[in-house]
């Protein structure tokens, strides 16, 4: 009679292991799969930037300096490894690029050419697209921490091997990224 | 992915949603399993309102088959006892009916021969039902395509190509591979996600739409569509279009003896289910056909169908033989045609009272909820709410595409009249109307009726939800073109109200017609004084005329 008791309890436990296994391998596949969908985006940014620099640069002769700043922060963003280094380089993308734009404002052949509109188009896409997969990765990530972190989730969690997701967290400091527009 | 060592709370993007939104995703497709078994019971209540003419006709006409056949090929003994425990239960129907007093325990009896006698005429109909609901799944979304004739956005085109980056936005948010997306160049505004799953879906949009709404609206809109295919809504919708074809085709089948058209109809949808709907080009025909069927046959005004065979009399080339025999075909045709329209009340009074109200509160939910869940995903209630303000006045039904009218974002012109008069918070420049209003009925057909929410309701909720829009003061300042389908609007909804008074009079004639070949006239008086429940009899007056066919063909009378 006890060994049915012990056997039972054993089946059980093994069980609920299986479901929480399970549980928690869906949920870092979505983070992961959230993860490659902002690589993508992000991906899209780098390689739409050549192509925005090589239209203004025609125009934006006396700009050189900004110029020089989004190529640069876009060398370091597709060099950054971890999440916390990327989140940091491409938050100094955008405002690299938010500063080109603010000053291209002022050229109002620059602002009339098809290409560039174009450009704008496709860039201010890829920031909406960059912000809706961080949006569906944050999610996820806070899912996944969620069902991690529960007990008694969290006894199993680590054995198992699961670690922690982190967030991907892009400062948004306006302030910082005022332009200075030379008259 | 490196340790996590910071607080939660510190700079989390969005809010902090007690609910994530992939939980309340799964929650809302786990639903629609709930919603389609509601199109499945309504399915099953339109078959309970057919049965009631259609069944009659089913036992008779199979057991004329039968008694045919029984003169060449010995029949199974199993097919005899079908039919004699078919008449048993009709034996209890009829000495009820006979002495019209129901004692106690005669109700449970009578009602439950009724039931029997009915299962014929439900299985017939729920397989119907199945057949158009396996049709319309396959070919349905690619005949909409056709007769709407949507076309891939143009690459040279910068509004299209903005359309296309706005839809794989809104498409990475809610967590699913992009739709397909297609154009109409139609003079309406509208859109709508039409598919059978979310792997396969398309969104079609027109090009007044593209023109008339800015980005943020357009995003708002687009992300209301899918937003509602994330959350499950095709199959909801699917579903409940098979139950309105299958009701369309009721009606064709009700209309059959007397309208050329009807029968039309039916033969195409015929050869297309048996021998055509696996090809690739089962697309065209079939929308073609639930087209006609669906939006030809609802009218309460038009039971022109009915009458054709009058109608061929009126016009002044027939020579006089030929409107002789017209006038003939249709005094013999009478019975038939009271049976038809009496069948035809039946089933709107069910779908006004019963149908109707089950499955369009569910559509309208559904709408709501794809509103809420459009705002949580752009966090910007503001494009969506405006986007339908400039919808109210430029929507309507996308030509070819009126019998599918639930899949689209706004409705007709009902519920879109309500919305007039709204107020977006921010300045917007409109076209111009068009010189002349578009030359579409936009009256809904029956079933369709409920099926879209109001505006007016919908951009409520959006205010609660953080629009910064204002509602129509109560003299309304922004006249906007006067919509002018309001009056034929009101126009069909009085002849509804003409059928509710006609049912006595068509029962009563009816009814006489069967009594008076079997129970003779003091039967006629006791009816006559109940005469308002004329349906019910004409419903007992079916059963009795049909089975007493039945009885004296397979001579079970002895």
């Amino acid at each position: 009679m006890d060994g049915w008791i012990i056997g039972g309890g054993i089946a059980a436990i093994a069980l609920y292991v299986i479901v929480v296994y399970n549980r928690l391998v869906a949920r870092r596949n979505r983070v992961r799969n959230g993860w490659s969908q902002i690589d993508v985006q992000l991906k899209r940014r780098h390689d739409l930037i050549p192509n925005l620099v090589a239209a203004v640069q025609g125009y934006l002769q006396h700009e050189r300096a900004i110029l020089d700043g989004v190529s640069r922060a876009r060398l370091e963003a597709i060099a950054a490894g971890s999440v916390t280094e990327r989140a940091k380089a491409e938050t100094t993308v955008t405002q690299a690029l938010r500063s080109l734009f603010a000053v291209a404002e002022a050229y109002p052949a620059l602002r009339a050419s098809e290409n560039m509109q174009a450009l704008q188009e496709e860039l201010s896409s890829t920031e909406n697209r960059v912000g809706f997969a961080r949006q569906f990765y944050n999610d996820a990530v806070l899912e996944y921490n969620t069902a991690r972190e529960s007990f008694p989730a969290n006894l199993v969690a680590r054995p198992l091997g699961f670690v922690p997701a982190e967030l991907f967290e892009l400062q948004d400091q306006t302030a910082r990224a005022a332009p200075q527009v030379r008259f | 992915m490196g340790p996590a060592g910071r607080e939660p709370w510190g700079g989390v993007p969005g809010p902090a949603d007690r609910e994530t939104f992939f939980a309340a995703q799964r929650r809302h497709r786990r639903a629609t399993w709930r919603y389609s078994a509601t199109c499945a019971v309504a399915a099953f209540v339109l078959a309970m309102a057919a049965s009631i003419v259609l069944s009659p006709l089913v036992i008779l006409s199979s057991a004329l088959v039968i008694r045919v056949l029984s003169l060449f090929l010995p029949i199974p003994e199993i097919v005899w006892d079908v039919f004699r425990w078919l008449l048993a239960h009709y034996g209890q129907l009829k000495s009820a009916l006979q002495d019209l007093r129901l004692s106690p325990e005669e109700v449970i009896p009578s009602l439950q021969g009724l039931g029997v006698l009915s299962i014929p005429g439900i299985v017939i109909v729920l397989l119907l039902w199945l057949a158009v609901r396996a049709l319309l799944f396959h070919a349905g979304v690619g005949g909409l395509l056709l007769t709407m004739g949507a076309r891939l956005p143009r690459a040279n085109d910068r509004e299209e190509h903005q359309l296309v980056n706005v839809v794989q936005e809104m498409a990475i948010a809610v967590g699913l591979p992009s739709p397909t997306v297609m154009l109409v160049d139609a003079d309406v505004a509208n859109a709508a996600a039409i598919g059978s799953s979310p792997r396969d879906a398309t969104v079609v949009v027109s090009r007044r739409l593209l023109d008339e709404l800015d980005r943020d609206e357009t995003q708002g809109i687009l992300g209301h569509l899918i937003a509602s295919i994330g959350n499950g809504d095709l199959r909801i919708l699917m579903t409940f279009l098979s139950v309105a074809q299958t009701f369309g085709l009721l009606m064709a089948l009700l209309d059959a003896p007397m309208s050329a058209r009807a029968r039309a109809t039916i033969w195409r949808l015929l050869t297309l289910a048996l021998f055509g709907w696996r090809r690739r080009t089962a697309a065209g025909p079939l929308a073609d056909i639930v087209g006609t069927m669906l939006v030809g046959r609802l009218d309460p005004d038009a039971i022109d169908d009915t009458l054709e065979p009058l109608d061929a009399t009126d016009r002044p080339s027939t020579g006089r033989l030929h409107r002789m025999l017209r006038y003939l075909q249709f005094v013999l045709l009478l019975p038939v045609i009271l049976l038809s329209l009496e069948g035809k009340l039946l089933l709107f009074l069910f779908t006004l009272l019963v149908i109707g109200p089950l499955t369009w509160s569910t559509l309208r939910r559904r709408r709501y909820l794809a509103d809420a869940t459009a705002v949580q995903l752009t966090r910007n209630p503001d494009g969506l709410a405006d986007g339908l303000i400039a919808l109210a006045e430029s929507g309507g039904d996308a030509p070819g595409g009126r019998w599918a009218g639930p899949l689209f974002v706004v409705g007709g012109a009902r519920s879109r009249a309500t919305g007039l008069g709204f107020v977006s918070g921010r300045p917007r420049r409109r076209l111009p109307s068009p010189s002349t209003p578009p030359a579409h009925h936009d009256d809904v057909p029956i079933f369709l009726l409920g099926a879209q929410p109001p505006l007016r309701g919908r951009l409520a909720r959006l205010r609660v939800l953080g629009a910064s829009i204002q509602p129509p003061t109560t003299g309304r300042t922004d006249a906007g073109p006067a919509i002018p389908t309001e009056a034929s609007a009101t126009g069909s909804s009085s002849s509804v109200l003409g059928w509710f008074l006609a049912v006595p009079v068509i029962g009563v004639l009816v009814l006489i017609v069967g009594a008076l070949i079997f129970y003779g006239a003091s039967f006629i008086l006791y009816l006559f004084a109940v005469g308002f429940l004329g349906a019910l009899f004409v419903i007992a007056g079916l059963y009795i005329v049909a089975m007493e066919l039945v009885l004296r063909l397979l001579s079970f009378a002895g």
